[in-house]
């Protein structure tokens, strides 16, 4: 699966740029740059991964990814306390 | 050898040797040969200018010209050349006629014959009409169209009634230009069956009841679902089965599926018999921290099958011999076959704490390299790409 269609599966927002992504109140994860499509599929894969124990945890309330054209970045929006 | 100039003492019907070899003649399709008298030329000889061929025979006629090219005796022959007679009749072959004028003769009784031999209905210029007109030309030029059309259609109509399996709401499918019936999709793939009937598998509801949980057939591989916690017993009675003894632990895997909560993991024993010569699949599902029971007592080979799948995927396996990573080194951090595990090499905290640390120089180094996709190569392999890199036109000719 690419990395949209496992952001589809997983209900994860997709972000073109980092800047979109904090702009719209997410906080940024670890950074990916893999060097081919399959490993790009396997960078969102390990990102979603970690993404999905954060929403489950309750942790986030929302996750996303930053697809750049050689980068995978996780984001997700903090769960509001109050 | 045979003589290949002129021969004029040479009686006509002088008997020749056929073992010898001999020059080119002239085609003869009768037995006339030309007077003794008459000129003869060479066949071997370079055939008289177009001009010289008028003046040895007899003068044409406009019926020999017609006979010969097709057209109307009223112009001149393009080509030049003479025709003695166009009759069939070769008794009417002049007596003096050179080689020239007696093959082209000939060729025109051809024609005469080929036209004769023609059905009446067939349009020739020399059959049908024996002026040759132009007109008559373009006339037989569009009868042969209209034939070919004729074929060509009344092809398309045979095609369009060839036989088919009737359609419902496809009464017109064999006319001509009617839409055709749509092509009947594809069904889907095999899909596996229920395998409860399988011998193997009543036998081994038999003896060990809930210990099955499932079975299933798919593309005759028999796969069946065991009880966590049985594991060990049903492997037992597979490899101790009268019938068919599964002596061979062919293979130990394991499927990581995230989106299974409660069991992500699937453990596969691939089991074959080598007396009864068959094969099953056991799959045990599990948790990560419930781990499952070694069958290192049943199949000694299962030893380091295990350790495989605990390296890889971090399933522990309970009352094993020795289980410990097999692949990576024992503080390696991560299980790499698992899905949140990147395919791509990545900096971790072991290779942090067991490799040199890289110099800005270095890590320059290292950057291009990947770059490049050189890290993957040999010392060797990766100083011939240098090589072939620094001279880059001598790769590439057209940055010249």
């Amino acid at each position: 699966m690419s990395p949209k269609e496992l952001a589809a599966k997983y209900e994860a927002k997709v972000f073109d740029t980092p800047e979109a992504a904090t702009g719209a109140g997410f906080e940024l994860t670890e950074t990916m740059s893999p060097r081919n499509t399959w490993n790009k599929a396997s960078a969102a894969q390990a990102i979603l991964s970690k993404l999905l124990a954060r929403r489950k945890s309750g942790e986030a309330a929302e996750i996303g990814l930053v697809l750049d054209s050689k980068s995978v970045t996780g984001c997700y929006k903090r769960r509001d306390e109050g | 050898m045979a003589d290949e100039t002129k021969q004029p003492e040479t009686p006509p019907q002088a008997p020749e040797r056929e073992d010898a070899p001999r020059a080119p003649q002239p085609t003869r399709t009768d037995d006339k040969s030309p007077s003794p008298g008459a000129p003869v030329q060479d066949a071997g000889a370079l055939p008289p200018p177009p001009e010289s061929a008028n003046t040895g025979g007899a003068p044409p006629t406009p019926e020999s010209q017609a006979a010969q090219t097709g057209k109307a005796p009223s112009g001149s022959s393009s080509s030049g050349t003479t025709v003695p007679a166009a009759s069939g009749d070769p008794t009417q072959a002049p007596a003096a006629e050179t080689p020239e004028e007696r093959k082209t003769r000939l060729i025109a009784e051809a024609q005469a014959r080929k036209a004769a031999a023609q059905p009446p209905g067939g349009a020739s210029p020399a059959a049908g009409s024996p002026t040759g007109s132009p007109s008559a030309s373009d006339a037989e030029k569009a009868a042969k169209i209209a034939e070919a059309k004729a074929r060509v259609a009344a092809a398309k109509q045979a095609a369009g009634d060839k036989p088919s399996p009737p359609q419902p709401g496809a009464a017109a499918a064999g006319a001509p230009g009617a839409p055709k019936a749509p092509v009947k999709k594809k069904e889907e793939g095999p899909k596996p069956t229920d395998a409860s009937g399988h011998a193997l598998v009543k036998r081994l509801r038999e003896r060990l009841k809930e210990a099955v949980l499932e079975a299933s057939e798919f593309l005759g591989q028999l796969s069946i679902r065991i009880a966590p916690p049985r594991i060990v017993e049903v492997c037992d009675a597979l490899k101790r089965d009268s019938q068919t003894p599964f002596n061979y632990l062919s293979d130990l895997t394991c499927v990581h599926t995230p989106e299974r909560e409660d069991a992500p993991f699937e453990i596969v024993y691939n089991l074959y018999s080598i007396t009864g010569n068959e094969r099953v699949r056991l799959k045990v599902a599990v948790a990560e921290d419930e781990g499952v029971e070694s069958v290192v007592s049943v199949w000694p080979t299962a030893n380091w099958m295990e350790r495989e799948v605990y390296d890889l995927f971090g399933v522990a396996f309970r009352n094993h011999p020795d289980l410990r990573r097999i692949l990576l080194p024992e503080d390696w951090e991560g299980h790499p076959f698992r899905k949140e595990y990147p395919l791509e090499f990545i900096e971790n905290n072991w290779t942090a704490k067991h490799l040199p640390e890289f110099s800005d120089v270095q890590k320059e180094q290292l950057a291009q390299r990947r770059a490049y996709g050189l890290e993957s190569l040999s010392t060797e392999e990766e100083r011939r790409m240098r090589e072939i890199f620094r001279g880059g036109k001598e790769v590439m000719p057209k940055d010249k």
